[in-house]
């Protein structure tokens, strides 16, 4: 039960974190979907079409690059709608749910007797199996991979992120069996990530271990932990996963019962009462949000404001993320202030002490404001101050720039996914697509093999 | 307000693609900018980002400067009552405003020109390019005119910024891949190119040309004394028979460049830099380090060679750092962030030599007194090299951790 501590890092002094612990039902929604895009790079193959009825479990869609891995429905109803984007990329396949109690059968698994290929077919077919995500290139894990050790994350130092140790509080028994199938899967080792003070000494095993992270974020993300613990690279693949996540597979191969409840804080400066709610997997955030908003212009956050994906009611992607454990609400209306980089107090945090707003204040009201035009990069070491992996921040993000995809993979891009470099881009004066650059690298490496 | 806003958002399209004056668009934006925050939203990546940008950035460090700067204008107005009237008037006796006013007209002409020289350059070159002009040049046109004597000619300081902004910056291809500091290259072009008026002893005091100074009075800076002298004991001396001690060297009341004479000055400006997070901690503590090192290593030879303690190799650290513009350049020139080492521990290795070659020039080099200038563009040179090396040993963790090696 080693300590990791995070040197270096940014907490964001971010409006709106839930007031309250307790966790609100919000089981009422009538309308959920799986968001393609999300899986980055999938070749779509359809399994169902619009107008067909489902069950929860049904095989909706699978990836062509490994079509053993399902994508499942998360409710019993009808689809409604498939909706397509450029180039025909399927945008989102949306449920409009009559109940979630109607499943596909799963026969229960002893996962104690069970062999690896036992356990990995049952979680194929099931529609868990893409909650299971891999390092290099942070895409959905490979039936094929071998991989080197299994991070299980349950700290989430995000902005506004939920506390994952009272998410899974009381499925102990689900988490054990969610662990030991985990077990299963490597020859290397399962590393539970906690926050510091968490003791999960009764989840220690054969092959699992625990360890607890402190210091500010980003030292409860997978990118975090897989570099403190078992980084990954070229030639060794690394698995992470949710702790939610694991207790549903574990609830999965025990009882046979198909999750179809997801816990996920709905905060934000723009959220009228930021709360931790019980919801759908999948679920609609108009119907969620109801009454939850309140901005001239709402942008919802798939995930925290620092990593997240901009879910679009417009754009037909406006639903819960399947990785999610938080949706943040934002004020997308930006207004443009007069000689606003001259003055000492602007109502805005920044990590240097330009501006002093921060001496005074405690949680600042972010807008989507990119607060400057795109620069050169002037590397003043803002980079560094937020990276707490022995990684070089700005020759990385040099490098990326420059595509250069030597010097990026020797430097260590391969360990890396976006949610590692957004801090870096949050705190940049020169307001440079830094993650854009790191997702067209690991593609190119990704195709170049 | 209003108005101002809507006449902006009149001649916009004027500028856009297809507009008349497209070609012109980089002006348009930097006056668009320079007015009201861009507010662009953020289309990809994080959702939030921080409230700093270059613009902001850039100020943090022209505000840093003011009290050097205004501490300059002062004294050479100071310097120039001193050898015109008075060599023995004590600066608090001094008429501050007069003072004030003739360093200011001294001064902003100078300002003035490179603003003009240099901005012209750099807008011509934004145009050319198709890139924004880039708030760099704040800090750039400030330093210069700071690291130049009171009576520099106009032509030359143009001549000067625009090579400093071409040769130093636009060729590499505008700020933030310049190797080299454009301030320094332009003070560096000027030195060797024009040495008559930008070296000696007559030239750190306003008005030696025309014969209006009075008896007795010289423009040699104390580093000036310590270097010809040639020994410490006759070098302070004489800068006694100048009135000039320590810390009258710390105040900055002696003749030098218009801006770099104050070590006090400098530390308030070191202390807004650091404390802003603007400036690299790294550097000047590195510089600091490297000047004392040096320093001491060549005392101590002094001391073991029976130099005895009249060698100048003997002189302390605590002068080596109030004279010169050994503050000034640590604090401003050699913090540049782009031409510095990149990496935290490059940062560390960069200042200390800088603060070592420093001394070596200055002590061990017979030609050049002004050790910090090319120690900074000297190490400009080199920070590549450094970082490269910082990042094979980053590389070569990597490798091990992955069991490549």
């Amino acid at each position: 039960m080693a300590t990791i501590k995070a040197r270096r890092g940014l907490d964001l002094p971010i409006h709106g974190a839930p007031s309250d612990a307790a966790v609100v039902d919000r089981l009422d929604v009538n309308r959920v979907a799986l968001l393609p895009q999300e899986v980055l790079g999938a070749k779509v193959r359809l399994l169902a079409q619009e107008g067909d009825t489902v069950q929860v479990g049904t095989p909706l869609m699978c990836d062509r690059r490994d079509e053993a891995a399902l994508f499942t429905s998360p409710a019993a109803g009808k689809i409604t709608a498939i909706h397509r984007g450029k180039r025909r990329a399927v945008l989102s396949i949306v449920v409009e749910a009559t109940g979630y109690d109607d499943a596909v059968p799963f026969h229960p698994v002893d996962v104690s007797a069970a062999t690896r290929d036992e356990v990995k077919q049952a979680l194929l077919g099931s529609g868990l199996w893409p909650t299971i995500r891999r390092r290099p290139f942070d895409r959905v894990a490979i039936s094929t991979d071998e991989p080197a050790a299994i991070i299980v994350q349950a700290y989430d130092s995000s902005p506004l992120a939920p506390d994952l140790t009272e998410v899974v509080a009381g499925r102990d028994s689900d988490l054990k069996v969610g662990l030991a199938a985990l077990r299963k899967l490597t020859d290397g080792l399962v590393h539970v990530a906690v926050k510091d003070g968490v003791r999960w000494g009764r989840f220690l095993g054969d092959g699992i271990q625990v360890h607890q992270f402190r210091g500010p974020h980003p030292a409860g993300t997978a990118g975090f932990s897989i570099h403190s613990l078992c980084p990954a690279g070229a030639n060794r693949t690394v698995w992470h996963v949710g702790v939610q996540d694991v207790a549903d597979m574990g609830r999965l191969l025990r009882d046979g019962k198909r999750p179809t409840e997801r816990i996920i804080s709905l905060g934000g400066p723009a959220a009228r009462s930021p709360k931790i709610v019980r919801t759908r997997p999948g679920a609609d955030l108009e119907q969620l949000c109801l009454g939850e908003v309140e901005a001239s212009q709402p942008r919802f956050v798939n995930g925290s404001a620092i990593w997240g994906n901009t879910a679009s009611v417009e754009e037909h992607t406006g639903f819960v993320g399947r990785w999610n454990t938080q949706v943040t609400v934002l004020e997308d209306g930006v207004s443009r202030d007069l000689i606003g980089w001259a003055l000492p107090i602007s109502g805005r945090y920044t990590q240097t002490n330009t501006v002093w707003d921060k001496f005074f204040r405690k949680a600042f009201k972010y807008d989507t404001d990119t607060n400057g035009s795109l620069r050169a990069i002037v590397p003043i070491g803002q980079y560094e101050s937020v990276m707490p992996m022995d990684v070089l921040a700005t020759q990385l993000i040099k490098a990326l720039a420059a595509k250069d995809l030597e010097s990026a993979e020797k430097l260590g891009v391969l360990e890396l996914s976006e949610e590692d470099l957004a801090l870096c881009q949050v705190v940049d004066p020169s307001k440079v697509p830094i993650t854009d650059w790191l997702r067209d690298m690991l593609t190119t490496i990704e195709k170049e093999g | 307000m209003k108005i101002l806003r809507d006449t902006l958002d009149k001649f916009e399209p004027l500028f856009t693609k297809g507009g008349k004056l497209e070609k012109l668009y980089p002006v348009y934006e930097a006056a668009d900018t320079f007015l009201y925050t861009p507010g662009h939203r953020t289309a990809s990546g994080p959702s939030v980002r921080d409230g700093i940008d270059l613009k902001r950035l850039m100020i943090m460090v022209v505000i840093a400067l003011v009290p050097a700067t205004l501490f300059g204008m002062w004294n050479v107005g100071f310097q120039h009552l001193r050898a015109t009237e008075d060599w023995n008037l004590a600066p608090t006796a001094a008429p501050f405003f007069e003072c004030l006013l003739y360093g200011a007209i001294k001064f902003i002409p100078v300002y003035a020109v490179t603003i003009v020289a240099g901005g012209t350059a750099e807008a011509i070159f934004s145009i050319i390019r198709k890139h924004e002009i880039n708030e760099g040049f704040l800090v750039t046109s400030l330093l210069f005119p700071l690291t130049l004597p009171p009576d520099i000619p106009l032509w030359q300081v143009a001549v000067g910024i625009i090579f400093g902004v071409v040769i130093g910056k636009e060729i590499f291809g505008g700020t933030g891949m310049n190797i080299l500091n454009p301030a320094l290259t332009a003070r560096i072009f000027l030195y060797f190119a024009y040495p008559v008026d930008i070296s000696g002893d007559r030239v750190w005091v306003s008005g030696s040309g025309s014969g209006e100074w009075i008896d007795g009075a010289t423009g040699a800076t104390p580093l000036a004394f310590f270097y010809s002298n040639g020994n410490a004991p006759e070098a302070m001396a004489a800068a006694d028979s100048l009135s000039i001690g320590w810390f009258d060297a710390f105040m900055g009341w002696i003749p030098g460049s218009m801006g770099e004479t104050s070590t006090l000055m400098c530390l308030l400006g070191a202390g807004i830099l650091i404390f802003s997070k603007v400036g690299s901690w790294r550097i000047m503590a590195g510089c600091g380090m490297g000047m004392l090192a040096f320093t001491l290593l060549l005392n101590f030879v002094a001391f073991a060679a029976g130099l005895g303690a009249d060698h100048y190799t003997a002189v302390s650290p605590a002068w080596h750092f109030v004279i010169g513009s050994f503050a000034f350049g640590s604090i401003f020139m050699a913090t540049d962030p782009v031409s510095a080492a990149q990496t935290n521990t490059g940062r560390w290795i960069y200042g200390f030599m800088i603060g070592a070659l420093t001394i070596l020039v200055r002590v061990l080099n017979p030609a050049y007194p002004a050790g910090i200038m090319l120690a900074i563009v000297f190490m400009n040179v080199f920070a590549p090299l450094i970082d490269h090396y910082v990042m094979k040993a980053n590389i070569r963790r990597r490798e091990v951790r992955l069991g490549l090696q």
